[in-house]
């Protein structure tokens, strides 16, 4: 097995016994950096400088025999989480040259772990997007298929992870951002419960449904990045005080005693027959390794989750968005012929056209005469979806379902229709309006494109997620195959 | 864009098929109210450094084109 392939598990066991170094590991993901990037494409920008030093550190670390899990261990990090020193971009000509003062929670995390940053990832512009095709410098490459997306809005740091450029690397998750692209790229991704992990230093988008997690190669290594970033941070108002458990300890091979529900809702219409059967089939090993399965679940009000979404989502984000007026920092038009026409000017130019209809949805859902339709119906609506997910938990420790509807589709495919593209999250985006977890997996292939398998648990439950994913990583094989690259 | 933004907002019709009399709106998911912490003084960024970013700074203040007319 070459480096680029390792799991963290793996590579820490060969750091620890001295087989290889931190530098080493990193100079050989730097090389396959150089060696695939061009055409997936996964970094805005990679930083082999600090990449070194770091690794010259966690060698310190090691050999003094203070070396963790994630300690030495090269990852990419998505490029709306604040890095202090390196710029971080969102992926927007308004923030290309935004270099911020101090380091996001999560990144704090990572370096106190001992970790290493080989660089920052591609994304929508802001997180808004479901294909990474909304970045205002260059579109990621699915590496299954180099004609295809790669999901989005996480998708560089899906694509990296899948490609070997990274050995895991941290996402952010809205709608669906960190699973539909891991799911795209056949890796594992969480998205955690609201609140686990703190958003301190995530550029905001929508901030009752963002939230950071890890992509791996397979659900032990989901673990142990989530152990590493989650927990309380008083400096993220909405960051829960209840203590983290250590998740590793929920990795066992077997599912007797669980009772997994399949939502009806989940295999809508215009569901392509390859994913609905590699589910299907996925479903039928948690059955093997022990669960009842429990087909008779039902989401009712599932098919409300898109407006609910496509109203909150931009009503924050416009909220959110209105910092950006040239004025603290990032870009600035100075051509205007007053202060005012300046900060219209800058939005003109700063913003990609995503960015702007999502701005203006959301001020038209929150203006004086459409809130109560708009916003106000979809908070209400948003609490009778959240009752649907706790009445099927009081039935079900999780429920499984596909974690997009569709195999990962092609490049250009969807960009001229808004609607089309945001059908890609249909299957995710009701997680986060609930505010519960959701792990994807690697379920299998269809038409030699991967398939994720979404599982679901209630408020604070990442550790019954790990635990089906993990028994189901135990008798399958999808998440050990590699893209031909 | 125009017709794409009628197309969105049609799509939000749908939501006036549901039935939601006597349902309190959700604005999170969790329910932590009145999260508070001391008000202590703290190490905070200098303002060179938040500066930093300025696209235009002088005498330690953000600057920009005047705001009131003549």
């Amino acid at each position: 097995m070459t480096s680029h392939e390792l799991t963290i598990s793996q590579a820490h066991e060969l750091l620890a016994r001295r087989e290889v170094s931190s530098v080493e590991l990193t100079r050989a993901l730097l090389e396959r950096i150089d060696a695939v990037d061009g055409r997936v494409r996964a970094y805005v920008r990679v930083t082999p400088e600090l990449a070194l030093e770091q690794a010259a550190e966690a060698d310190k670390r090691i050999a003094a025999g203070d070396a963790g899990p994630l300690t030495g261990i090269p990852a990419a990090v998505k490029d709306n989480i604040c890095t202090r020193g390196v710029n971080t971009t969102c992926s927007s000509r308004m923030l290309e040259d935004f270099v911020p003062p101090y380091d996001a929670h999560v990144y704090e995390r990572l370096r106190a772990a001992g970790a290493v940053m080989l660089g920052k990832t591609n994304m929508d512009e802001f997180a808004m997007g479901s294909s990474t095709e909304n970045s205002a410098f260059f579109s990621t490459h699915n590496p299954w298929d180099i004609e295809r997306v790669p999901g989005g809005s996480s998708g560089g740091s899906a694509a990296a992870v899948s490609a070997g450029e990274a050995l895991y690397a941290l996402g952010s998750d809205t709608g669906g951002s960190i699973r539909q692209p891991a799911g795209f790229c056949n890796v594992v991704g969480l998205k955690p419960t609201y609140g686990r992990v703190s958003r301190f230093g995530l550029v905001a988008f929508a901030s009752s449904l963002d939230q950071i997690g890890p992509l791996t190669r397979d659900v032990r290594d989901c673990a142990l990045a989530f152990n590493a970033i989650g927990g309380h941070d008083p400096r993220d108002s909405t960051s829960l005080p209840d203590p983290m458990p250590d998740c590793t300890q929920s990795l066992v091979a077997d599912l007797r005693g669980m009772r997994i529900g399949v939502p009806r809702e989940y295999f809508v219409e215009g569901m392509e027959t390859g994913v609905a059967e590699a589910v299907r089939t996925a479903i039928a090993r948690l059955k093997e390794l022990g669960a009842e399965i429990d087909w008779d679940v039902s989401l009712p009000h599932t098919r409300y989750a898109l407006a609910v979404y496509y109203i909150i989502a931009p009503s924050e984000a416009s909220a959110n968005l209105a910092r950006y007026d040239g004025v603290k920092y990032g870009y600035a038009y100075r051509q205007g012929e007053n202060m005012w026409d300046d900060m219209a000017r800058t939005r003109q130019h700063g913003f990609g056209a995503e960015v702007k209809r999502r701005i203006m949805l959301g001020t038209y859902a929150l203006s004086a005469g459409y809130y109560d339709a708009y916003y106000l119906k979809a908070q209400k609506v948003r609490t009778i979806i959240r009752r649907d997910f706790e009445q099927a938990f009081s039935r079900c420790h999780a429920l499984v379902t596909p974690t997009s509807p569709t195999v990962p589709f092609r490049l250009g495919e969807r960009t001229d229709d808004p609607v089309l593209m945001y059908l890609s999250d249909v299957c995710t985006l009701p997680i986060n309006i609930a505010g519960i977890p959701g792990l994807t997996v690697p379920a299998g292939f269809s038409e030699g494109l991967p398939v994720g398998m979404q599982v679901l648990g209630p408020h604070f439950a990442e550790d019954v997620l790990f635990r089906i994913g993990y028994a189901f990583q135990q008798v399958t094989d999808h998440h050990r195959r590699f893209p031909p690259l | 864009m125009r017709e794409q933004m009628s197309h969105i907002l049609e799509n939000f019709q749908v939501l006036q098929d549901v039935d939601t009399t006597d349902v309190p709106p959700t604005a999170h998911s969790l329910a932590l109210t009145d999260v508070c912490r001391d008000d202590e003084v703290r190490p905070s960024l200098s303002q060179e450094e938040v500066l930093l970013n300025a696209p235009d700074a002088e005498d330690r203040q953000f600057r920009v084109k005047a705001v009131f007319e003549e």
